[in-house]
Formats: C-alpha cells, structure tokens, sequence
C-alpha cells in the first residue's frame, strides 16, 4: 500500500515538467509579440525597432528557448510568475486571492454536489422505475443539457431582480454563494448521481444482499451495505470533480461577477496579458494532476483489490 | 446496422429527436431561404420591439429580427461545431486504428501522446489556446479538436484491439488481403457502433461549450449571429427586457437536449457495453458450471 502510494505520488514530478513545458510553449507559440504588447500597455507612444530591441534584452527574451524555459522554471518553483503585462504588479499577487476566491467556490460545489447526488441517488435507487425515480432522472437529464450561463442569467432575473432575496453579483456573505452553487451544482449533479444510482441497483442484485434480506436484516441495514460498496465508484468521480469545477467555474465566475481565476483568466485574454494565462493554465493542470492522485489513492485505500495493479 | 436502425425507429423519443435535429442543419444550411429578414439589418426604431408579422420573435438591442438571428445563428453554433467533431473523430478514428492494429512501437508513441493530451483538464487548454492564438470560433474550434481528438484515439484503440485477433480478421490477414483492404472492410464497421455512441454524447457537451465561450465573448465576435453571444447581449438587457433571453436559450437546450436523448437512444440500441458485459458474465457462468 505504501509502495503504491509513493510510487503514485512520485508520478507528479515528470508531469510536472511536462505541464510547465506545455504551457512554457504556448506562449512562445502566441503570434502577438509580447514586447509589443508591454509597450503598448504601458501607454509607450511610438514603439521604435530599438525600443522593441531594449525591452527584449531587458526582459531576457534574447536568450536561447531552453536557457528562457528553465530560467523561467527556477522563478515559478520560487512562486514567482512574473509580472503582469498590463497592471505591471507581480502574476502572484494577482493570483491568489482570485485562486482562493475560485477555490472556496469550487469546494461549496462539490460539497453540495456530493451531498445532493448521494441523497437522489439513493431516493432514485429505491424507487426504481416509479414516478419519482423517471421524474428526477427526466428533471435532471434536461438541466444538465441547458447552459448553464443561461441557467444563471435566468436564476439571477427570478431570484435577484424579480423576487430580490439573494445578490445579483459578487462576494461578501454567504447568500452570494447560494446562486452560483444551486446553478453549477445542479449541473453536474445529473452525472453524478445517475453514476451512484447506477452502481446501487448493480449491487443490489448481489449475493450479499439477498443473504442480508434471507437472515431478515432491516431494509436500513441493508441499504447502508448497497451503499457502501457502491459509493467506490463515485468517491474517485467526486475527487475529479474538484479539479474540474475549479476549470468549469469560468462561465459562471463570468455570469455572477466572481472575482475568482476564471474571470481573471477570461479579462487576461482579452488584454492579451500573456503571464497571467499561463500561470493560470499551470495551477490549474498542476491541481487537476494533484487531485487525480488523491483520487486514486483514495480509491486504492477503499478498494484493495486494486493496490496491486 | 439494419438491426440498430430498425431498434431506433421504434424509439418514438429518438425519432422525434432526429427529426428536429434534422430539421434545425437543414433550416440552418438553407437559412438564407427561410430566415425572414436580414440578420445584419439594423433599424434603431424597432429596438427591443416585441413579436409582430414582420419580426415573428421581436428584435434585439439594435433592432435587428431575432428569428433571423437564430436561423443564421445554426450555422455557428451547430454546423460548424458539426464540422468540428467530424475532424475530431477522423483523428481519433486513424489513429486509434494505427495503435490498436499495429500495437508495438506506434501505439506506444501514440498513447504516451493521448496521456499527455488528457491530463490537461480540456476546458482549461481551451482557454490557454484562445487566450495564446486569440479570440474566434476558427481557434476556439481548433482547441476542440486538439484536446478531444485523444480521447477518441483512446476508446478506438481498445476497441480495434478487441477484433484483431478475431477469427475473420485473421483468416482474411492469411488469405493475402491488404492490411488497407482489413482495416477499412473488416475494422472500421466492427468498431462503427461505438464511433457513434461516442459522437452522439460528445456533441451536445461541444455545442454547451461552444456557445458558452461565445457567450464570455471568446467566440464569435460580433456581428456574426451566434446563439451563446445573442444569450449574452440580451443578459445586458435583462432588468427590462428579460424576454429577450428565452429564444436563444431555448434554441440551445432544444439542441442539446436532443443530441442527449439521441445518443443514448442509439447507446440503447446498440447496447456496447452491456452486450460486452453480459456475454463475459454468461462466459464465466458456463464455465462455472462445467468446473
């Protein structure tokens, strides 16, 4: 187990030079010349060939790809992500308050997604083929194929601007969260508990069970066991899930003007604020990578027969 | 084939869903000849006009006819994310062929590819390809195809690799057949089931993504009619108009719900991978037994 466990999480090391190589790359790929984009911004009237030579040297863009790759390297190990194109403040100061703001987001989804699609799937499970399991599941189905942009935008006339209960925008209390939470969760709950649904039928035809049943176990007891054996399955989905609605908050982080990653990402491409975008795409390859791991060591733990391979 | 078509056309849902998504791409290619007014036109005087004769749906912010707006916004936000899927699957499908048929050092190159492709979370490079080659649907199409191209690549590999060693295959590869000759009559229809189960449930989550970069206004730019950037023109507009969001929203879910149904009909009707399951299970029973 420990073997498994280390050798997993030493798998971190070679992705980790393969994301900041990639996203190194990208950049140097980009066809705007970032000088010409740090001049402009800086409000530099007439962009000479030798200013554009100057700011070169000074920015070390002069020197070699590799020589460049692993300078850069070296600063990003040392939190440093350079400095922003535009507001000219370093990449890090800008990140993280906007990354804790997305990862606070983020988490209150998975939490409210977990607990939404375990308490449904288990309803749906019970009730299979009756009216409330086809209802949830035709409810379901169809949310999670609507925008949820459009979710949002219709979420925030009716609740904010119609009915006035909860803020339209922002952060600040609790009630900002309720919004965005109901709309992104509500989406990804449709795949999630159609996943525990599923694994919980499959179980209770199991053998275990109909001897559960046969000794005259309480129907409590023995949902508790389907439950068990069949949350393995979604426990490694769910811890995929945070890495994935931290990159899915962009849309949403858009409709309710949340001062997260997602916004901060989307303003920089328009700004064509080259270091931001690629800090941004390293945290958050680099988190998906790290909770993918986590995903399978909890899976590992919960599962022995799988440690082996 | 004739089996799953005979199983669908049963499948009052899937039909009718076919039968609207048959009817927007039709609708959307000719929409010169049905859109009832140009979808550029601009006319200050009608702005935020409510439905009439002349403009079934009413006009938008700048007075143009929203019904034209939609039928012209098919041709960006579905054909065109059509298009894209069909290059993705053409990659996926050649190349998850040349690994699965060939195995050995191709594969290997080819899946170390895949590996690396996929542990990038795809909404994420999307954003990193837009943000590095700029905004339009050109790049945001080409990120489609490049982050979702390995993940194709992935389950047809497996797939071949199931029917290479199966007896036809082998017979025809002893016979002096060409390996083109193989691939084409023998792998392709043996893996075509699933090509489809996988197109049919990727295309409604692409033309959500899709219209939602348009919508952040990554996409399209203006005054292209889109779908996503219509949604988010008339957000602007909500506190007096909030009409104005239900007829693209609805075109899109009408969309996407369809596509939706449609792949799990054909999934259904198809039934790879319970059928898989099933004989593996029914496999092991008799041997079981026979022990």
């Amino acid at each position: 187990m420990r073997n498994y466990i280390i050798r997993r999480i030493l798998t971190i090391i070679p992705m980790f030079f393969i994301i900041s190589f990639i996203s190194f790359v990208l950049i140097n790929l980009s066809p705007s010349d970032p000088v010409e984009i740090i001049l402009r911004a800086n409000g530099v009237p007439v962009v000479t060939e030798e200013l554009i030579e100057e700011t070169k040297i000074e920015l070390g863009l002069d020197q070699p790809f590799l020589v460049r790759y692993v300078n850069w390297l070296n600063d990003v190990i040392h939190l440093d992500f350079g400095k922003s194109y535009v507001t000219q403040q370093p990449v890090f100061k800008m990140i993280s308050p906007a990354f804790g703001y997305t990862m606070q987001l983020a988490l209150a989804n998975t939490v409210v997604t977990i607990m939404l699609s375990i308490f449904l799937g288990i309803i749906c499970a019970q009730f299979e083929g009756r009216m409330i399991d086809r209802g949830t599941r035709s409810f379901l189905f169809i949310i999670s194929a609507m925008p949820a942009f459009w979710i949002g935008t219709l979420a925030i006339w009716f609740f904010s601007v119609k009915l006035n209960l909860l803020p339209t925008s922002g952060v600040g209390s609790w009630t900002n969260f309720v919004l965005p939470t109901m709309v992104m969760s509500i989406g990804y709950c449709g795949f999630y508990f159609r996943m525990i649904r599923n694994s919980m039928l499959e179980n209770m035809n199991e053998n275990y069970v109909v001897y559960a049943r046969s000794c005259g176990v309480k129907e409590k007891v023995v949902v508790k066991h389907i439950f068990r054996n069949s949350i393995q399955t979604a426990v490694a989905a769910f811890c995929m899930a945070i890495p994935g609605m931290m990159a899915g908050t962009v849309v949403i982080e858009n409709v309710f003007a949340w001062p997260g990653l997602g916004r901060l990402c989307v303003s920089s491409i328009f700004n064509r604020d080259l270091p931001i975008i690629q800090a941004y795409v390293l945290i958050l390859a680099l988190s998906y990578c790290l909770f993918n791991i986590f995903g399978d060591i909890v899976t590992a733990v919960l599962n022995p027969k799988l440690r082996k391979a | 084939m004739m089996n799953v078509w005979s199983k669908i056309k049963k499948d009052r849902i899937a039909v009718s869903c076919l039968a609207i998504i048959l009817m927007i791409i039709i609708v959307g290619i000719f929409a010169n000849f049905f859109a009832p007014n140009d979808p550029l036109e601009i006319n200050a005087t009608l702005k935020f006009d409510g439905p009439s004769w002349e403009y079934p749906l009413g006009n938008d912010q700048l007075g143009r006819c929203m019904l034209s707006r939609l039928i012209f916004g098919i041709r960006t936000s579905v054909l065109f994310v059509l298009v894209a899927m069909f290059a993705t699957i053409s990659i996926g499908t050649i190349l998850g062929i040349i690994a699965g048929y060939f195995k050995g050092k191709v594969d290997e190159v080819i899946m170390r590819v895949c590996d690396i492709v996929l542990s990038f979370p795809s909404e994420v490079m999307t954003l990193a390809i837009v943000g590095m080659f700029g905004t339009g649907l050109k790049n945001i199409l080409l990120a489609c195809i490049l982050m979702k191209w390995a993940w194709f690549a992935r389950v047809f590999r497996s797939a071949v690799m199931k029917y290479t060693d199966k007896n036809y295959v082998m017979f025809s590869k002893a016979s002096g057949c060409k390996t083109g000759h193989i691939l084409r009559k023998h792998i392709l229809p043996a893996i075509f089931p699933e090509i489809a189960v996988m197109a049919s449930n990727n295309i409604s989550s692409q033309i959500l993504m899709v219209s939602g970069l348009s919508f952040l206004g990554l996409g399209v730019q203006a005054p292209t009619p889109e779908w996503g950037m219509m949604l988010s023109e008339a957000k602007d507009a909500m506190l007096i108009h909030p009409y104005q969001m239900l007829p693209s929203g609805i075109a899109i879910m009408v969309m996407a719900v369809s596509f939706s149904f449609l792949g799990d009909s054909i999934r259904d009707a198809m039934d790879v991978k319970h059928e898989g399951y099933a004989l593996k299970k029914n496999r092991f029973k008799r041997k079981r037994l026979a022990a």
